[in-house]
């Protein structure tokens, strides 16, 4: 009764709670509805899936004396209870629009497949050969067409032969059908030419349930039985499209959404030779839109081979590809963080590209598209994103993330940079290389080796010319800086006096970033505060040589003493930060670095002075040996 | 870059404090200063000049910053007669 319930979370608890005994009894029950059926089905299927002798456990079901405690009379041997189970399966399938196949992911079949071929053995054995030969394919034919709502969301070819069929069910009054053989060439062949047909003549309404259709066959098959089928239609689709003369924004749309789904599990070099081909017109941003959208929903392997194909091509670096959207996609799918996030772990979280960055070769061909993604994208003599805070180009968040996998990487980017700076050529100008040098530097601040000279100037004579703009750059340092800065001021940590004195001294250039802050501590600290403060520790206090001013207040005569900005301040404070600032002595080496000043513009005098001034401190000992 | 405002804080300080009645002698932080300043002029002279000429320390009334220096005794004004001369 239970099993009957028109509520389905009843009808299916009462089904999973039956005993698996009296499970084919309640099949043959009429009106189940479909969620006790498919529970049924499905636990039956599950039972089969976890023996390794499914005959031997489905037939204990339906032996004589397991039917005989079902309480409905002599139901016959143990063949005939399957072909009336099949017969009543096969009646819910139909009336419930239930296909086999199409709910094979959902639903354990095992028991299925076993009765239809159990009764389909059967009927083999039993009957005489020539009675065989009288039920003719011409019948199974006819039948088939019956039992068109069964067949209705299975795919099946207009002209269709008998022998493509497995007859599943077998019942006095029933018969099914199932195609069991993948659609051969010529349906291929059919089905490419509709879609070149409906991409070439612009008819989206055609295209889209094509594409629809054959991501819904081949997720009907079994993993085994799955070719390069769904690979094939998205090579020739990509390919139908970039041949148009003239690209139609319907087509478009439907090749961004299905190409990733065509292509989802496998790729092949001749799909993305076209992926990251460099064309003409608008078909370029449509690619760049399609490999991201690949990129998202590819599988994991899939972006994995496709990495190293592109490794491959980046030893000859073709002209015929899209350098931009190599570098785009080698950012977007290569599952690292974010260059701005700083954790414990900076692991590649993909696991199927674990080697990312690890490899010389790896490293080479990546370095050589960032080059010429640069090369490409400052061409025209702007560097967008460049010398802002947000939005830093492809090329450079690749050679970032590269420089981020490790100190080794990032001495192979640096040396590769010194080497370019050393040796500018018209594609790639000095300033340019220097802003880069400095940014990689202020990006990746602890993975630079700071000990050799070469490295020194170069940051240095970068940080003169981008003084204004590597203020709003991001660095990992700055937060560190910052609330060690704060907690110094707070007066509770005079302890981190001596730390930030050596990340002074390590890091020069980004405590100098820090200036306005510095100043804006003293500024706050040499005001006067309205009321006086408990903590008085270290604070130098001071009145005016004229002594307290007498007012008269509200009749009476009262002493006022005047205060000002300065009169008192935190002496500990205020040394702390000129410690910070002068960590090291500088006097040594000064008459090193005033021998360029002449060289400099009026507009960068200062802050070149000061950068210098500053820089010098802490490499004292190397140049002292250079 | 915020490095002269940072250095015109301190001398600022400095000058008020050396006009004012204080329990305590800013020894310490006038020490440093000198060293610091004493390695700017070294190593850069003429961002030294250009920033003794300049006025938008703060402290307008004294006119240029070499003033204020000598108020502090940053600066000995013979020096400074000196250098004039040469």
């Amino acid at each position: 009764m239970l099993a009957k319930a028109r509520s389905d979370v009843i009808a299916r608890r009462a089904a999973l709670t039956a005993p698996t005994g009296f499970l084919p009894r309640l099949l043959l029950c009429s009106g189940l509805p479909r969620a006790s059926l498919l529970t049924m089905i499905d636990r039956l299927g599950k039972m089969g899936d976890g023996s390794s002798e499914k005959d031997a456990v489905f037939n204990k079901l339906l032996v004589p004396s397991a039917a005989s405690e079902w309480d409905i009379g002599r139901l016959g041997q143990r063949r005939e209870v399957a072909r009336k189970l099949l017969g009543r399966l096969s009646a819910y399938l139909r009336l419930n629009d239930v296909s086999v196949d199409k709910d094979k992911s959902t639903i354990s079949t095992t028991f299925l497949e076993w009765l239809s071929q159990e009764c389909s053995s059967n009927e083999k054995s039993k009957k005489p050969r020539h009675k065989q030969k009288t039920k003719s394919t011409a019948v199974d034919m006819a039948k088939l067409s019956e039992f068109s709502s069964i067949l209705k969301t299975i795919d099946v070819p207009n002209e269709v032969k008998a022998e493509d069929y497995r007859r599943i069910a077998f019942d006095d009054e029933l018969d099914i059908f199932l195609p069991v053989k993948v659609p051969d060439n010529t349906e291929k062949l059919k089905m490419r030419d509709k879609i070149k047909h409906s991409i070439e003549q612009t008819q989206p309404d055609v295209l889209e349930p094509l594409l629809t259709q054959v991501l819904d066959k081949d997720a009907q098959l079994r993993p085994k039985d799955k070719d390069l089928h769904l690979l094939d239609i998205a090579v020739f689709v990509m390919k139908t499209f970039l041949n148009l003369e003239t690209i139609q924004h319907s087509i478009t749309r439907i090749i961004l959404a299905y190409v990733p789904r065509l292509s989802q599990i496998s790729g092949n070099p001749e799909l993305w030779q076209q992926l990251f081909s460099s064309q003409q017109d608008e078909r370029n941003e449509v690619l760049d839109l399609l490999l991201c959208r690949c990129a998202a929903s590819w599988h994991p392997h899939h972006i994995a081979s496709c990495y190293e194909w592109l490794i491959s091509i980046g030893k000859t670096m073709s002209p015929k590809y899209c350098v931009a959207r190599i570098t785009r996609y080698l950012v977007v799918a290569s599952g690292q963080q974010s260059v701005h996030i700083e954790g414990f772990s900076t692991k590649i979280t993909l696991d199927c590209i674990k080697s990312w960055g690890m490899s010389e070769e790896f490293a080479s061909s990546t370095l050589a598209f960032a080059f010429e993604g640069m090369k490409q994208a400052t061409s025209v003599g702007s560097w967008p994103g460049l010398l802002s805070r947000n939005g830093m180009p492809d090329w450079f968040i690749l050679l970032l993330l590269l420089a981020k996998c490790g100190r080794v990487q990032m001495k192979f980017v640096g040396e590769a940079l010194l080497q370019r700076i050393a040796q500018p050529s018209n594609d790639l100008s000095l300033p340019l290389l220097r802003a880069v040098f400095l940014r990689l530097y202020v990006s990746n601040p602890q993975g630079m080796n700071l000990g050799t000279a070469l490295i020194r100037n170069v940051l240095m004579e970068a940080g003169q010319e981008y003084a204004v703009s590597w203020l709003v750059w991001r660095s990992p340092l700055d937060d560190q800086i910052e609330d060690m800065l704060d907690t110094v001021m707070s007066g509770a940590g005079q302890r981190l006096i001596r730390p930030l004195a050596d990340l002074s001294k390590k890091h020069p250039l980004l405590m100098l970033r820090k200036c306005h802050l510095l100043t804006q501590f003293l500024e706050t600290d040499g005001t006067v505060p309205d009321f006086g403060t408990k903590d008085n520790r270290g604070v130098v206090q001071g009145q005016s040589l004229t002594g307290p001013l007498n007012a008269i207040r509200h009749g009476k005569m009262v002493r006022v003493n005047v205060r000002h900005w300065g009169f008192r301040y935190t002496e500990y404070i205020w040394v702390a930060l000129l410690d910070i600032i002068c960590a090291g002595e500088c006097h040594k080496f000064v008459s090193r670095w005033a021998v360029t000043l002449k060289l400099l513009s009026s507009r960068t005098l200062f802050a070149h002075y000061f950068l210098r001034f500053v820089f010098q401190f802490p490499f004292r000992f190397s140049l002292g040996v250079a | 870059m915020g490095f002269l405002d940072f250095l015109n804080a301190n001398v600022r300080l400095v000058f008020v404090q050396s006009q004012i009645r204080r329990t305590e002698r800013d020894f310490r932080l006038r020490d440093k200063l000198k060293e610091l300043f004493a390695t700017f002029r070294k190593t850069s002279p003429a961002g030294w000049e250009k920033w003794m000429a300049s006025k938008d320390h703060g402290l307008g009334s004294l006119g240029e910053m070499r003033n204020v220096m000598i108020c502090c005794d940053f600066l000995d004004p013979k020096e400074i007669v000196k250098i004039e001369r040469t």
